[in-house]
């Protein structure tokens, strides 16, 4: 079967099966999170924007911005590869991103990609979901390469 | 209603002449400087979502960007971004060394390129408070080499701090006969920009 390849967006999450590579480049601020399931060899990827969402989201404009908050992204991921027959116990994550692009860029911004690492640690904490590896923080933007076929996942840099 | 709504014909050429001028203002401020002939492409304004905002820089590889943020009555960022080899053949110039003698970018290198940076936000803003008679300030400017997606995920968030839509203004340069090729990108956040629309009804 030939693989395929999918680009995620910023705000945007997929799940795939084996024989698959999900890509997001041109990570800053933002996190990428991917799941896996070794066992069933399916995985899920989701390029959040922000930490949390807010009260007042409408929950109807999920479809196309699902994954644009990174509490909702986890739980997608979680709660759609849980459709496909996975098992959280069988899960672990490899999350990458949350950069410091610009050191004078507002307050807000050099804080959010911290946050967004931390709130990501936490709902899968909260999920009882293994996190296996992390490249985060630091000045440098990520892309980021998750083959479903071995589970590894690629981080790129330009310098 | 999004701003893509409140757009009318009549403002959308306003803005459109804005853009023409407040360009104008920036090009000639880095004529002068690199005591160059520059040749400007004024590529109008969009309304852009946050999420597609990755895309906005026309360039694939990696590039040094000086940042700039816009504040007062209207909030929003310039940023000027080269790619590599530009922003060092703008160095060589700016520090009147021979072609090539810039091989990276070291501390003198940053603070040459954040001047140019300055300069022109100062001239744009300049032009374009005086037109719509609204105050825009410009910070102190800050500096990044890395992949121009990277930059631009970065921006976004700073963005949808305030709306997940901009008001983005474009224009391409280019130095001395394309030796240098350069990008300038002016946002303003969704409340900056009803107010631009509103000075111009």
């Amino acid at each position: 079967m030939k693989e395929k390849v999918y680009l995620i967006g910023m705000g945007e999450y997929k799940i795939a099966s084996n024989p698959t590579t999900l890509v997001s480049s041109g990570i800053g601020s933002c996190v990428v999170i991917c799941l896996y399931d070794r066992t069933k060899k399916i995985g899920g990827m989701a390029h959040a924007m922000l930490p949390q969402t807010p009260e007042d989201y409408k929950i109807d404009d999920d479809e196309e911005d699902g994954a644009r908050y990174v509490d909702r992204a986890v739980q997608l991921l979680v709660s759609n590869m849980k459709s496909l027959g996975c098992d959280s116990s069988n899960m672990m994550a490899k999350i990458a991103g949350g950069a410091n692009m610009f050191s004078t860029l507002g307050t807000y911004s050099r804080e959010i990609g911290e946050n967004n690492v931390e709130m990501t640690k936490k709902i899968l904490a909260e999920m009882g979901i293994k996190l296996v590896a992390e490249s985060t923080g630091g000045t440098t933007g990520r892309s980021v390469e998750f083959n479903l076929i071995t589970g590894v996942v690629s981080i790129v840099t330009k310098l | 209603m999004s701003l893509n709504q409140k757009l009318s014909l009549e403002v959308t050429e306003k803005l459109n002449h804005i853009s023409e001028v407040a360009g104008r203002n920036a090009s000639e401020a880095l004529s002068k400087l690199t005591d160059q002939k520059l040749e400007v492409v004024i590529m109008g304004f969009e309304v852009v979502s946050i999420e597609d905002i990755n895309d906005v820089l026309d360039a694939d590889d990696v590039v040094t960007a000086v940042y700039l943020e816009i504040k007062g009555d209207l909030n929003g960022g310039i940023i000027l971004a080269f790619p590599e080899r530009s922003s060092l053949s703008l160095v060589d110039i700016l520090l009147k060394k021979s072609d090539g003698e810039t091989v990276s970018i070291d501390d003198m290198a940053k603070s040459v390129l954040k001047e140019t940076g300055n300069i022109l936000a100062g001239n744009y803003l300049a032009a374009l408070s005086n037109y719509l008679k609204l105050n825009a300030l410009e910070s102190i400017p800050d500096i990044t080499s890395d992949s121009a997606e990277s930059i631009m995920n970065s921006l976004a968030i700073e963005i949808s701090r305030h709306s997940f839509e901009a008001l983005l203004f474009k224009m391409n340069f280019v130095v001395d006969k394309a030796v240098i090729k350069g990008q300038m990108i002016i946002f303003f956040d969704s409340d900056s920009a009803k107010k631009m629309i509103d000075a111009l009804k």
